[in-house]
Formats: structure tokens, C-alpha cells, sequence
């Protein structure tokens, strides 16, 4: 992961005509947004748009971006959930889509394994309470620590402590029924 | 198939939320939005360098040229030259200048200067 300034030169060097800058601000930030979207709105090509718009909002932004300001991955996670909190406000809510796996995996039962056991966790995930979800999915997914994610949520850092702790617990009980069933051995722990 | 569990057992069920990569399609209209908005900065760079240049002096200078211009000519060549005194080619193009420069000079009327 990126540190505040390497993520801030890159905004920079792109504001700056540098396309090889976006290029890699995109592969570090729209991979992860778009799993966060995809959580968020349980629609895949939903999420692609949220991405899609929220880099859209970077490249537009950079130009005026000064140093000092949150690190960019943090602006562009606050976007990209005002976008899904937008759409999720405008429609029911969905049942979570699984998102893609990749294909190189070391073979068909071991990527089934992973697509069935990245299922049950959007499972789970879904049954979250919506601040619950986004705290855990930012901490413990997308790996963002808890003053970002006070950032991006816009509350204190105790709220995310308390958030993803209460997230994690729920989590834990919905997903611990299933462990064997999903590959892992509770013998072995 | 069976795999050990780490301390925490949701950390694996976490990494396999983690493999979702971003599809080609996606990333390469992304790169296409950046590289649209870098030609319109670039293009609104100019846009704004003219503007500034405009703005700056260099139409207070031209409006001060042309003015200044006509002045010199309504001054030095209409005014001492009397209309019947111009040769016939120049009586027409004189009297056209006349009306449209008297004003701006500021005399109306150039028989009101005794001439």
C-alpha cells in the first residue's frame, strides 16, 4: 500500500500530463474500490459505475489537489460510498452478487473453494447493519486503518473502533457454522 | 479438502474477499476519462493563458492603437484638408471617415472648428 505521498506525487505527476501516473493510481485504487462498491451495492455493474465515476472525480479533482489534504485513496473511498449510499437510497436493497474470481488459480475445486468462501462472506456481509458493513469491508478487507475510515465515514476514531469490532463479532458467528463446509479444518486450529 | 485455520477465523474467509481484480474493460475506460480530462486541462490551459493575455494589456493596448490611429489620421489628414481641396477618389472614402471618426475624436460638427 501506497503511503500519503507517494499516492499524492502520483495525483501530482498526473495533473501534470503524466499518463503512466494514472495508470497506476488506477491499478492501486480501482481494484479496491470496486470490491467496496460491489460489497456495498451487491450489483456488479452498478459498482463498475460507481469506479468508473469516482476515478472520473479524481482525474477532475487533481489539477487543485493540495498537499496536506487526506491521502487520495481516502477522498476517493468517501466518494465512491456517497455514490452507493446515493444509489442505494434510490432502490430496494439487493442480494450481494458474488464478485469475480481470478482465473489463474491453482485449479478448479481450490477456485471453487475460493469463489463459495468469498460467497458466504458477502453473505454474511450483507447481513450487516450498513455502517457495520463498511467499517469492517474498509478495515478488514481493503485494509485502511481506523482514522481513514473515520474519514471516509465521517465519525470519530472510537465509532470505528466500536463499529468494526461489533462488525467483526457478527461476522465471526454468521461465518463460523460454515467453516468446515468451506475447506477449513477446525481440528487443525 | 481441508486447510488449517490461522488465530482468527475469519482472516481467511477476508482473503478470499480480497481476489477481485479489476476487469480489462473497466480499467481501459477509466485510463480513456484520464486521458480526456487531461486534453480538455490542456486545452483549458490555453484557453486561459489567452484569456489572461487578452485581459492583461493586450486589449487595452489594441483599443488604445486604434483609437490613437484614427486620431492621428482624423487629426493630420482630415481636418487641415479641406473637402473640396481632396481629390475626387478621396472625397467619398474622406467623408465616410469623417462620419465615423468625428464622433469618436468628440467634434461633431468639423465647420464648428472654423474650418
Amino acid at each position: 500500500m501506497l503511503s500519503e505521498q507517494d499516492e499524492a506525487d502520483l495525483l501530482a505527476r498526473f495533473a501534470q500530463g503524466d499518463l503512466h501516473a494514472a495508470q497506476a493510481l488506477t491499478d492501486l485504487l480501482a481494484p479496491r474500490l470496486l470490491r467496496f462498491a460491489t460489497r456495498m451495492l451487491g450489483d456488479r455493474s452498478e459498482a463498475e459505475d460507481v469506479t468508473q465515476d469516482t476515478m472520473l472525480r479524481l482525474w477532475r479533482m487533481a489539477p487543485d489537489w493540495e498537499a496536506g489534504q487526506a491521502k487520495p485513496s481516502t477522498w476517493a473511498f468517501r466518494v465512491a460510498r456517497n455514490l452507493c449510499t446515493d444509489r442505494l437510497r434510490r432502490r430496494k436493497p439487493m442480494v450481494p452478487e458474488m464478485p469475480d474470481l481470478p482465473d489463474d488459480a491453482a485449479g478448479a475445486d481450490a477456485r471453487m473453494m475460493q469463489t463459495a468462501r468469498a460467497q458466504a462472506l458477502d453473505a454474511a456481509l450483507a447481513q450487516l447493519p450498513d455502517r457495520q458493513r463498511e467499517a469492517v469491508i474498509l478495515r478488514h478487507i481493503e485494509g485502511l486503518s481506523n482514522p481513514e475510515i473515520a474519514a471516509i465515514l465521517m465519525v470519530g476514531v472510537e465509532a470505528v473502533e466500536s463499529l468494526t469490532a461489533r462488525g467483526k463479532r457478527k461476522l465471526t458467528a454468521l461465518l463460523s457454522g460454515r467453516k468446515e463446509e468451506l475447506g477449513y479444518d477446525a481440528e487443525d486450529t | 479438502m481441508t486447510q488449517k485455520i490461522p488465530d482468527d477465523d475469519l482472516s481467511l474467509f477476508l482473503e478470499a474477499g480480497k481476489q477481485q481484480e479489476l476487469p480489462d474493460a473497466l480499467r481501459t475506460r477509466i485510463l480513456a476519462d484520464a486521458e480526456m480530462c487531461l486534453a480538455k486541462q490542456t486545452a483549458s490551459g490555453w484557453r486561459l493563458v489567452l484569456r489572461d493575455w487578452a485581459r492583461g494589456w493586450a486589449m487595452p493596448s489594441v483599443a488604445g492603437g486604434v483609437g490613437a490611429t484614427l486620431a492621428g489620421l482624423y487629426l493630420g489628414l482630415v481636418m487641415p484638408l479641406s473637402m473640396y481641396d481632396a481629390p475626387i477618389w478621396m472625397d467619398s472614402a474622406l467623408g465616410v471617415f469623417e462620419t465615423v471618426t468625428a464622433p469618436i475624436v468628440g467634434v461633431q460638427d468639423p465647420l464648428e472648428l472654423g474650418f
